[in-house]
């Protein structure tokens, strides 16, 4: 078969390089190779279930993760111990959690595993009665909820919110915020950051033909894809689509609302991309020894920077997370209301240095085409998970997403990877 | 004293039902009260001479259907009548009803936007799909998920059932609207805002969360579940406050030979080797029994009448993280006469017959939870007024009229705490924007009366002031309410029993906890006598 496969992100070369094992013609379309919008996320870790398809070793690199707050006090993360502004209650309790989280993550991650849903149901109940309860427990909470129950420390709660609270519209009040964590700290994301990048995977896929242009539409006929055309004009067709970018800008502006059965159409008026993250481009800094960075204050802080966002405001005292490696910093809630100067001031109080580069949200969908800017593909949030995000994997026969607006909602390759077996997967007679 | 099979802690509307089920299975059961009469929140009390106020609950619509027919309690005096509508009176004049009636409704709805009209049909058609799948489950025995005893087995399996039944587009839009916000939800089907909001405000009552916080979806589904007289979602008022319908419930408790003994404050329950055996009252007394049940609030149940070193670690843990902060004040107004409302016309005046709710447009609700959440109050509050003196003359003398309010938010964690001068200076918040809407109202007041959630616990021990006994949110439901293992109204004590809204199904006059335990009770007894 021909396949095309849009975009350039991890995703896109997982996808592509899974496809071309199964013995498929794979052609890349995409506009940029940079990896559109997860070119902002050169933190993002690949999966281990990447890594081991395509032999790329230890993909994962730790490198803890610091919180500062704004009278410059600091605690210090690791798996197996926190430092710094903490205290001796908190100290003693991080084991316990950290045990929780990695249970609950295993479990998460062996949802996406390909198991049977009876092996990840069994493995739960090996946890014995009281583990398992609190790892079911952990994705429905609300961040302040679960940090409440297990710390007292204002900042080192607010270190592990933040975090979780990156790119996401969401304050920590929020019921099944404590998910976004989860997300998070299953993909090694709180600790780690990525040793490997996407590179890796395109340096395998040079044989791949790619051709450069932006996806302007497609032409479908009798709910199926024919061709694709570029915004150059060029137009290409293959038997099977597959497409990294966003569920919202593929179907309904590339495809046409139209053109889709009316449940996908309805599912896809629904999907959730408002973004209210503003990407900052600092100079890299060497002071926290490559950790990640979360500036932030306390639960309460959090909280109230999302609540103008609800109105369509602004935060008034944004947080942001500092990834010191890339000097890329995450600001949640700005769109645009005095956006550069309420950075610059952030950069000020943390002597970040200047700002080369102030992307918002429309400024990120206008550049890699991510609807609403948002870097995810979509809200990664309760209802817009797991089998509920699964639901736009395939919205024409021969159209199928593979970025992070499906799978497990991340660039880590897996949405890719998931969604090539499932393309090669026999025909059931 | 006499030795019973049962006694049961606490005689609100969950404690009655279970002792009159208890009763009309043959067991010898004695229910203590605190107060000077039965009923808990639901209860109707002459606070101002000839006013009758309701302090506590004020409708019923989620009562188990299975309660007023096997307690036969329309034969025990109650008489419900049915709400007819709810209104929403706007700032531009204009106003907004909804009534039980689907095609009333729908008019209603055509008035603002005919696409919205629309898509009410499908709207309405969903939900009752959804309800009618999940209504079983409150009356299940929630099972334990980790355990492979063939009972838990098989109840999981009957879980997993009443979900199967469900469409696969119905079961994702009930795994949605079980996540998601009320406001988000009706987003995706509705562009009218005043409907929007009217809405939403089921998602939001009793409960600490915004109308756009997640899950509050849930608590919405809650408020639909209920039904009257076979009307799906239909809501009614007990004649004579909802004490109408605790007195109904005593007076079938009592002629099943429950002895019910009111202002019997229980201090401590009595537990001997591992074993609850009865209760020791504030007086003195001591009541033994081979079973204790209670119907209060898991806090003051575990944290007060049993001591401590009797339960486990991880139980004690669970009782303690229980979230109970409540937001719900409860005021009442006795009134001379009948206050106007202007954004009503003269002649849609029998919707004042109904519930009069305050709640203009989403962004109004949220900022009233954003003013709230941080320990203070609604600088204009949420309030789903009712004039039940329209329904039932008897709540009020002749020519007068009594007010009931339910007004969201205030925090029971107070900063500062709730004193005398809060407790006026926030009744006077809701007389006044109350007023916004009803500009003769104040001159009508005769009395006023205000219950903050200080007062909900100090008067019917509800911690936090929780209406619900504990949040409707997902870690604290079926399963894990209140604690994994033990909610099937047991508790790590034997013969220590739970029998109210902190075990599923959760709050509102519903019956069911204290049905769903008394039905478990009863065979366990049997099982016994068999052996």
């Amino acid at each position: 078969m021909k396949v095309v496969v849009v975009g350039s992100d991890a995703n896109a070369w997982a996808a592509a390089l899974k496809l071309r094992r199964a013995g498929h013609e794979v052609v890349i379309v995409t506009g940029s190779t940079s990896g559109g919008v997860s070119s902002l996320l050169p933190g993002t870790p690949l999966s281990p279930e990447v890594a081991s398809e395509f032999e790329l070793g230890v993909v994962l690199k730790i490198v803890g993760r610091v919180g500062v707050s704004s009278e410059q006090k600091s605690v210090q993360l690791k798996l197996r111990q926190i430092s710094g502004e903490v205290s001796e209650r908190d100290q003693e309790r991080w084991p316990e959690f950290v045990k929780v989280m990695n249970n609950a993550s295993e479990i998460w991650r062996g949802l996406f595993q390909g198991s049977a849903a009876g092996d990840v149901v069994g493995r739960w109940r090996e946890f014995g009665r009281r583990q398992a309860m609190e790892v079911l427990r952990v994705p429905c909470q609300s961040l302040s909820e679960l940090l409440d129950d297990w710390f007292e420390g204002d900042l080192l709660k607010a270190t592990l919110a933040a975090s979780a609270l990156r790119g996401a519209r969401q304050g920590p009040f929020s019921p099944g915020s404590a998910f976004l964590l989860l997300q998070r700290w299953a993909r090694g994301e709180v600790f780690g950051r990525a040793k490997v990048d996407q590179e890796a995977l395109r340096s395998l896929a040079q044989d791949i033909k790619v051709s450069e242009g932006e996806v302007e539409s497609y032409k479908v006929s009798l709910g199926r894809v024919e061709s694709l055309r570029t915004s150059d004009g060029l137009e290409v067709a293959a038997d099977l689509f597959v497409s990294s970018d966003d569920p919202v800008s593929t179907l309904q502006g590339k495809v046409g609302p139209t053109r889709l059965e009316m449940d996908v159409a309805e599912l896809v008026s629904h999907w959730d991309t408002r973004s209210t993250t503003a990407v900052a481009r600092l100079e890299p800094s060497q002071r926290w020894g490559g950790a990640m960075v979360n500036f932030c204050d306390d639960l309460e802080s959090l909280e109230r920077a999302y609540d103008p966002t609800k109105y369509g405001r602004d935060s008034e005292k944004p947080f942001a997370e500092f990834d010191s490696e890339s000097g890329l910093l995450y600001v949640q809630h700005l769109r645009a209301e005095e956006a550069a100067e309420k950075v610059k001031a952030l950069c000020e109080t943390h002597q970040l240095g200047e700002v080369a580069e102030l992307m918002l949200p429309e400024d990120m969908a206008e550049k890699f085409g991510a609807h609403g800017g948002h870097l995810f593909g979509g809200e990664r949030s309760l209802w817009q998970s797991y089998t509920l995000r699964e639901q736009l994997r395939r919205p024409l026969s021969n159209l199928y997403l593979c970025g992070s607006g499906t799978g497990p909602g991340d660039h880590s390759g897996l949405s890719g990877l998931i969604c090539a077996e499932l393309i090669n997967q026999p025909v059931p007679v | 004293m006499q030795k019973y099979d049962a006694i049961v802690v606490g005689g609100g509307h969950n404690g009655l039902v279970n002792a009159a089920y208890l009763g009309k299975a043959g067991l010898k059961v004695a229910l203590l009260e605190r107060r000077p009469v039965v009923g808990g929140a639901t209860i109707t009390e002459e606070i101002h001479p000839g006013f009758k106020y309701l302090t506590g609950s004020y409708l019923i619509s989620l009562l188990r259907p299975q309660v007023i027919r096997e307690l036969e309690l329309p034969k025990h005096g109650l008489e419900i009548l049915p709400l007819e509508s709810t209104v929403a009176p706007l700032p531009d004049g204009n106003y907004f009803a909804d009534w039980p009636d689907h095609d009333m409704t729908r008019l209603e709805i055509e008035r603002f936007s005919r696409k919205d009209a629309e898509n009410y049909d499908e709207f309405n058609a969903t939900m009752r799909r959804i309800i009618f799948g999940v209504k079983p489950i409150m009356d299940m025995i929630p099972p334990d998920p980790t355990s492979l005893a063939p009972h838990d087995l098989a109840q999981m399996a009957r879980v997993r059932g009443t979900l199967d039944r469900m469409e696969r587009r119905d079961f994702h839009t009930l795994c949605r609207l079980m996540t998601m916000s009320a406001a988000d939800f009706l987003d995706e089907w509705f562009e009218t805002a005043p409907l929007k909001a009217i809405k939403s405000t089921s998602g939001i009552i009793g409960t600490f969360l915004g109308v756009r916080s997640p899950g509050t979806g849930y608590v919405l589904l809650h408020h639909y579940l209920g039904e009257l007289n076979g009307v799906p979602r239909a809501w009614g008022f007990a004649k004579g406050g909802t004490g109408g319908l605790s007195q109904s419930i005593a007076r079938s408790a009592r002629a099943h030979g429950v002895d019910i003994f009111e202002g019997m404050p229980v201090e401590q329950i009595l537990i001997e080797n591992g074993r609850a055996v009865g209760v020791a009252t504030q007086k003195g007394d001591e009541f033994r029994a081979d079973r204790v049940i209670s119907a209060a609030h898991a806090h003051p149940t575990f944290l007060k009448m049993v001591d401590s070193k009797h339960l486990p670690e991880d139980y004690l843990a669970d009782i303690n993280r229980w979230r109970t902060r409540g937001p719900s004040c409860k005021v009442n107004l006795a009134l001379d006469g009948l206050p106007d409302f202007p954004a009503i016309p003269k002649s849609k005046r029998a919707l004042l017959r109904g519930s009069i709710e305050i709640a203009p447009s989403v962004d109004y609700l949220e900022q009233a939870y954003d003013d709230a959440k941080y320990g203070g109050w609604s600088k204009r509050p949420f309030m789903d007024a009712l004039m039940p003196s329209l329904l039932d003359p008897g709540m009020a003398p002749p020519g007068k009229h009594v007010m009931s309010l339910f007004v969201q938010y205030a925090d029971a964690d107070l900063k500062g705490g709730w004193t005398d001068q809060k407790k006026a200076e926030f009744l006077d918040v809701v007389v006044d924007t109350l007023s916004e809407h009803s500009p003769d109202l104040k001159e009508k007041i005769l009395h006023k009366h205000i219950m903050t959630p200080d007062d909900l616990e100090k008067i019917f021990g509800l911690t936090g002031g929780h209406i619900f006994h504990g949040e409707l949110t997902l870690p604290q439901l079926f399963f894990m309410r209140p604690s994994p293992q033990w909610a099937n109204y047991r508790t790590p004590i034997q013969g220590l029993w739970m029998c109210g809204s902190s075990c599923h199904p959760g709050g509102c006059i519903t019956g069911a906890p204290g049905r769903n335990a008394a039905l478990e009770i009863i065979a366990e007894a049997k099982e016994q006598v068999t052996i």
